[in-house]
């Protein structure tokens, strides 16, 4: 097993997203229907060409979706809401869920590799593989300077972007999160977090990654992020410990209430859950409770509005909350219903 | 405080994101930051982008843009005109990034800090890069085995850059 698995009670996620053009193709700005078509039929016909030891892909149109389907792909972060604002777009995703290919949003690819965890390396590796297989078919836009010719010049070069998904509670909570965001900056990295009320993020979840592309080798930059992912885990284990040793009571008091609320509440917002959810996982890994981290994650996605209402075949209203609340009960394991 | 992105419900997610120092905010409700893609939240990038564009490096020829826009910056290929580039933030096409040239590399240069890609290359194309990268990692062996004094390896390595040297200028001459 991998050493980067022992991250996984802080790193949620790693993600790769490669941004590509075709070359003979007007990019999203100045499309027109039909070569918008003829790039879903080139993507699907390279997919098509693959090795059959390959697992295979799914074709999803937005045309053919619902507001409530649309919403449930960007919440499993296998499309993005620009892309499900495109009727003629589709996305190819992969049977395991791992990697989904978009055509036709910013780029006219998007290839993307998630996987659970701290495994950066190995999702570049596998969103790599498939660029060469779509390559395999397709002519890129490319430059001898600027390298993969992208729709907006944030992205050009490499085409890009890693990121993690990273749960820093011990650092929002020690009021460190504007100072980390300072400090990496200076070195071309950006952390997106969602605050809520009180300038704290919405289940102290951040998304780190990089923001330079170009001038960079992928190697390069996929190092550079990860150790800096290091040090800041480093960092908020640091502090996890010191709170700890520190203000035990404190924390316990804190993540038993965050329980208690979970284990009893009848009707909860996606916000107050997150927040609470935070805590549970918090407290999970300093063995204050026993839970299963990767069942606390599942809890975070399906707890979203999109998901929770296709799992319970019910439509977005206030009473979701309800259900929302009977959801994490079950999850929980106590259904007191 | 009302949502930026419906204007119909309050606000109650604020996001900021600090991008090489230039803080940028966010105020949304809950139904709009669901949606929006909850850890991948897009800020509004042909601002940023325009911001960059607007930066003071190269206002002379900024302004000899702006006065001569509409007749000669505008894409062959794609029929982008520079102020719509400017404006969005967003390529017509690949022909723009020639149409462009002179004027997005110091944008780009700030954007990145480099304006010459050195990652991946595509497998059909680039041949020049990669002849030039091959180029200049002889070079580098060349350079050693000299200090080495191990002249028939330096040999084998001049007659390579030789060769490649010569292929180069037969493409450029094609190009040309």
């Amino acid at each position: 097993m991998s050493t980067d698995y022992k991250e996984k009670d802080i790193v949620i996620s790693s993600r790769v997203r490669l941004a590509r053009n075709i070359k003979d193709l007007p990019f999203a700005a100045m499309i027109q229907e039909e070569d918008s078509k003829k790039a879903i039929k080139l993507v699907e016909g390279a997919l098509n060409n693959q090795d059959q030891s390959m697992p295979s892909f799914n074709k999803v149109e937005v045309k053919d979706l619902n507001t409530n389907e649309k919403r449930m792909l960007v919440e499993k972060h296998l499309a993005s809401k620009e892309w499900s604002k495109n009727d003629e777009a589709a996305v190819f995703i992969r049977k395991d869920e791992n990697v989904s290919i978009m055509v036709n949003e910013e780029d006219h690819i998007r290839i993307q590799c998630i996987l659970d965890s701290f495994q950066l390396r190995r999702a570049f590796d596998i969103a790599n593989e498939i660029d060469d297989i779509l390559e395999e078919k397709i002519r890129y836009a490319f430059d001898d300077k600027y390298g993969y010719l992208t729709a907006c010049p944030s992205n050009v070069g490499t085409g890009m972007r890693a990121s993690v998904m990273i749960h820093l509670p011990s650092l929002t909570l020690g009021n460190q999160m504007n100072d980390l965001i300072q400090t990496l900056a200076r070195f071309g990295i950006t952390i997106r977090g969602i605050y809520g009320e009180g300038s704290q993020s919405l289940g102290d979840l951040y998304q780190i990654s990089n923001q330079i592309t170009l001038g960079l080798n992928e190697e390069t930059i996929i190092r550079n992020l990860h150790s800096v992912i290091k040090e800041i885990i480093k960092r908020e284990r640091n502090v996890r410990n010191e709170m700890l040793i520190n203000n035990r009571i404190y924390l316990e008091d804190k993540v038993f209430r965050a329980l208690g609320i979970l284990e009893n509440a009848r009707t909860i917002t996606v916000e107050e859950s997150m927040k609470l959810i935070s805590l549970i996982r918090l407290g999970t890994d300093l063995e204050i409770i026993e839970q299963d981290i990767s069942e606390i994650n599942r809890l975070i996605l399906s707890i979203q509005p999109g998901i929770l209402s296709h799992t319970y075949g019910i439509p977005i209203t206030n009473k979701l909350d309800n259900t929302r609340a009977e959801h994490i009960r079950k999850i929980l394991g106590k259904n007191n219903t | 405080m009302l949502c930026q992105n419906c204007n119909q419900k309050p606000a109650s997610i604020h996001i900021t994101q600090i991008t090489n120092g230039e803080k940028k905010e966010m105020h949304l409700c809950e139904q709009c930051s669901v949606l929006q893609d909850t850890y991948n939240i897009s800020f509004n990038f042909p601002s940023f982008i325009a911001n960059f564009l607007d930066l003071g490096d190269y206002s002379q020829q900024s302004s000899e843009i702006n006065e001569n826009t509409n007749n000669l910056y505008v894409c062959p290929a794609c029929g982008m005109d520079y102020d719509t580039f400017k404006k969005y933030g967003k390529f017509g096409c690949r022909v723009c990034y020639h149409t462009f040239r002179s004027h997005i590399n110091p944008m780009i240069k700030k954007l990145h800090g480099k304006d010459q890609h050195i990652g991946k290359l595509v497998k059909h194309g680039g041949e020049n890069l990669r002849l030039e990268r091959e180029l200049a990692e002889l070079n580098a062996k060349l350079t050693k085995a000299v200090e080495l004094e191990e002249y028939e390896d330096a040999a084998i390595y001049r007659d390579k850059i030789k060769a490649i040297k010569k292929t180069i200028e037969e493409q450029n001459s094609i190009n040309s």
